[in-house]
């Protein structure tokens, strides 16, 4: 039975079909490149009456999400999206919502955090939130945008999670990025996502409760704890709500995809709208007879740890291309997490950096990361520990700004 | 331009006197500082009815207006406006108690 509608949707506009299908109550939403679409066609949907929500006009993200949450406190879903230094603004509060266990549900469109300064895609601005208690999703496509935020809903608010949940899109690969998108009825959302109400604290004159209080070391490592016990639960759920999903609208998602993996020597993990590009590019590669295949991290919070570490086993060489730099760790937060994942020798697994700034990841970049792992074991240049990640780098990047001086110093 | 085999850096150049490297983001060519070809209107003073009282000066926001005083000279306007910076904002206009200055197009007179 057909429940769906065809439209030609941007990232952005994803967002915000899922979010008006989602029936969010309240949007607190701060305009920022290149997120602020969603803010803006909220709004409008909102003056319009197309959208019964009320819409709080906050001077900065750290409101956006202060009155997000106690909007969604008093038992509706509150929106709000934002980006890069929107969302470094929102840090402190990122933690009021998951420490509160208010399952928001927040898009992020992805772009580099200052400085220098850019509007364009880079995972950084998400990166630097990993640990902040917040489930994390990163879409390769606009339909997945859609996808990923309904079924995020049902993740975060389920019984045994109740955290909060990033949905993060490239910025403007994905956002600005106009595609075909199949909108699901109103009707069947409904059906897949029943009314907000508050299953652990809320606000209510009846029953005064102050949310958010102080607590000594007593409890602090406990409720830290009830947190991380949520995390292990979200594994489990996560599976159920994409089955879930996958009945009812027939598209079928995993917390990562491998692409032609099984009988790879060499894998690249990627993440984010990158992978399309990866994936292209190893089809390409397989007709020449390279073995080479592509793992996407779908669920980053919580990782996928298991099913990575059984996918990249016993592999001649693995690459891991991050999309944010990682700075002064061994290597980029993907490829932490991926050494982390496989079990045994880690030494055949390289870190590489690329596409930081809105930089394309083009598939020269991606076959010249694939030829490099398939020439470990042979090349004495790439024994592990020799290779500079940093792939897609001017070889002069150190001398780009020569300027004229009066300083003698 | 990838690096293929990700082997980065050449040496920098040396630098020329009164060169200097330098790192991170920077820009010493200015090439908007003009910010009065921002403007589509601009401060039209009636000087035979200006009374020097100086709140167009005080409220200027770019602080491009200087009122002169009268023993200034009879060649001396005593309004000047700084073309390069004034953004014809119209602040001016509106603050003038005597309502000696009108905002005209910018293809009008000065």
């Amino acid at each position: 039975m057909k429940n769906h509608t065809k439209k030609m949707l941007d990232g952005n506009g994803a967002a915000t079909e899922a979010l008006q299908l989602a029936r969010v109550g309240v949007i607190s939403a701060y305009p920022i490149t290149p997120q602020s679409p969603i803010a803006e066609k909220l709004s409008e949907l909102v003056a319009s009456g197309e959208l019964k929500a009320r819409y709080i006009r906050v001077e900065s993200e750290h409101t956006a999400m202060s009155a997000a949450i106690g909007a969604q406190l008093t038992g509706v879903r509150a929106a709000t999206a934002t980006s890069s230094v929107g969302l470094a603004l929102m840090h402190e509060v990122l933690g009021v919502a998951a420490g509160c266990r208010v399952p928001i549900v927040m898009p992020i469109v992805n772009r580099a955090l200052v400085s220098p300064w850019s509007l364009w895609c880079d995972h950084q601005d998400a990166m630097a939130e990993r640990d902040s208690g917040w489930l994390q999703f990163y879409a390769e496509s606009v339909q997945e945008v859609l996808d990923f935020i309904l079924i995020t809903y049902k993740i975060a608010e389920h019984d045994d999670v109740l955290l909060p949940a990033m949905v993060c899109m490239d910025g403007f690969f994905l956002s600005h990025s106009t595609q075909p998108v199949l909108v699901p009825d109103q009707a069947a959302v409904d059906d897949f996502l029943p009314p907000y109400r508050c299953k652990n604290l809320y606000l209510d004159p009846r029953d005064p409760m102050f949310i958010n209080n102080l607590i000594s070391p007593d409890e602090f490592s406990e409720m830290r704890y009830q947190q991380k016990v949520a995390f292990d639960n979200a594994e489990k759920v996560i599976p159920v709500v994409q089955e879930e999903f996958y009945k009812r609208f027939g598209r079928e998602y995993r917390v990562m995809e491998a692409h032609r993996c099984d009988d790879a020597d060499v894998v690249l993990v990627t993440i984010g709208s990158m992978a399309g590009t990866a994936k292209h590019t190893a089809n390409r590669m397989r007709e020449e007879g390279k073995r080479v295949g592509v793992v996407r991290i779908v669920s980053f919070r919580p990782f996928p740890y298991r099913e990575l570490g059984a996918v990249l086993k016993g592999k001649k060489a693995v690459g891991v291309l991050d999309r944010s730099a990682g700075l002064g760790a061994q290597g980029a937060p993907v490829w932490l997490e991926t050494v982390s994942a496989v079990p045994g020798d880690k030494s055949n697994i390289y870190s590489y950096v690329a596409g930081l700034g809105g930089r394309d990841i083009t598939e020269k970049t991606v076959q010249a990361i694939f030829e490099q792992l398939l020439r470990v074991g042979e090349d004495p240049s790439l024994a592990p520990g020799t290779v500079t990640p940093w792939v897609d780098t001017r070889e002069q990047a150190m001398d780009i700004r020569r300027i004229r001086t009066n300083d003698t110093n | 331009m990838p690096g293929p085999r990700g082997v980065l850096m050449k040496k920098p150049k040396k630098n020329k006197p009164g060169e200097k490297t330098v790192l991170g983001p920077v820009a010493t060519v200015f090439s908007s500082v003009d910010t009065g070809s921002w403007r589509i209107v601009r401060p039209s003073v009636d000087g035979s009815l200006c009374i020097r009282c100086g709140q167009c000066e005080t409220f200027c926001p770019t602080n491009v207006i200087e009122v002169h005083p009268k023993d200034a000279g009879d060649d001396v306007k005593p309004v000047e406006i700084d073309w390069r910076y004034c953004k014809g904002c119209g602040i001016c206009a509106d603050v003038c108690p005597k309502e000696c200055i009108k905002m005209v197009d910018e293809e009008g007179e000065k």
